[in-house]
């Protein structure tokens, strides 16, 4: 029987890392894994979300720091962290790999073909205007705020319906315009507050 | 001034085949009269002689067996043809930009088809080879096998957790390194 997959968007992994306290993300998360485990699912990351979710913890890190005088001595205090950080998920991420609990994945199609289905299902998606009362602009007037999806939320699905995952699990509520594209026909999006 | 046109005597020839002059003049001349010459004014315009002289040849019984479709409006059949013919190849294409479109479509489902099925199927080869090229890029290598109590699961969460807080948002900071 052929073992059955499921893709986890950047989010996911970011509020495990995290243990993010927000409407109990961290444990939604812990459940999700203790079921996929039971279940005995594999777990797709491609090369983009490896990525996003190295570039939080470069992000996240510095920027938690506390403010100091800014010298080179800092700066690879800084950099020392990261990499530390870096390490464990690299080892960690791995050794999922190595156990074929996690699968590291990236589209087999070639770029261009990549790049002409991203476009396709991105210019037929037309997202939402409205009105973004509490972060004005530089001059201190009400904005207004694009919102709709973005490129990378479509290679994510892209890669995760070319691995046949059954699922792609995210807290990401963009995820939720790509559901009735026919390109995922057959791929659900359980997206979690 | 007079202008005379050349004469033409009603033959016998005309008779048998059913020519007639034609029957009567504005001017009330006999048709005698007009088949033989004609007075009218310099300033007569060039395309009223012409058009005259169009309708007596008109008005003329056609002579047979040959026939001649003298019909003004036949004058835009080759034309109606060539729209036919226009219109027709037009549709033609039209027919195979569909066919193509979707024999097109047909082709990238089977090729997206094979693409996944080829990706679904090699799984652990694509898999394993994105790892070998992770570790060899990173610097990192992992053991093949590992005590049981190193849960890599555990060692990812709360990685971060001393970088944590109530407020924190994950999607937030994702839609933060997409340039959302």
């Amino acid at each position: 029987m052929e073992t059955r997959r499921v893709y986890f968007d950047s989010s996911i992994w970011v509020s495990h890392i995290l243990q993010e306290k927000r409407k109990n993300r961290a444990q939604t998360v812990q459940q999700l894994l203790d079921r996929i485990e039971k279940d005995e699912e594999v777990i797709l990351v491609s090369h983009l979300v490896l990525l996003e979710v190295l570039e939080v913890i470069r992000k996240r890190i510095t920027e938690r720091e506390p403010y100091t005088e800014l010298n080179d001595e800092k700066k690879k205090e800084i950099m020392d962290k990261i990499q530390k950080k870096t390490n464990v998920f690299l080892r960690s991420l791995s050794q999922l790999i190595k156990e074929h609990k996690v699968a590291l994945i990236d589209s087999q199609e070639p770029v261009d073909k990549w790049f002409k289905r991203t476009y396709s299902i991105y210019i037929s998606s037309s997202g939402d205007i409205s009105a973004r009362n509490y972060s004005p602009d530089r001059r201190g007037n009400p904005a207004l705020r694009y919102q709709g999806v973005g490129h990378y939320d479509i290679q994510h699905a892209l890669t995760a319906k070319e691995f046949s995952a059954r699922a792609l699990y995210t807290f990401d509520q963009g995820f939720s315009r790509l559901d009735n594209d026919r390109a995922f026909e057959g791929m659900r999006f359980l997206i979690y507050q | 001034m007079v202008i005379l046109q050349p004469g033409k005597r009603w033959d016998a020839r005309d008779q048998c085949e059913s020519r007639r002059p034609t029957s009567g003049t504005a001017s009330g001349q006999t048709p005698e009269e007009t088949w033989d010459t004609r007075e009218m004014s310099v300033r007569y315009p060039l395309d009223e002689i012409v058009a005259e002289v169009t309708r007596r040849w008109m008005s003329t019984v056609e002579p047979r067996p040959w026939h001649i479709n003298r019909s003004i409006d036949n004058a835009t059949l080759p034309v109606s043809e060539f729209s036919r013919e226009i219109e027709e190849l037009r549709k033609d294409i039209q027919d195979l930009r569909a066919s193509n479109a979707a024999l097109q479509a047909r082709v990238s489902t089977l090729e997206r088809k094979l693409t996944r099925e080829a990706a679904a199927d090699d799984l652990w080869d694509i898999s394993d080879d994105n790892l070998a090229t992770l570790e060899e890029l990173s610097g990192i290598s992992t053991p093949p096998g590992r005590l049981p109590e190193e849960d890599p699961f555990g060692a990812l969460k709360g990685l971060l957790s001393e970088y944590s807080d109530e407020t924190v948002d994950s999607v937030e900071l994702v839609d933060a390194v997409r340039g959302k």
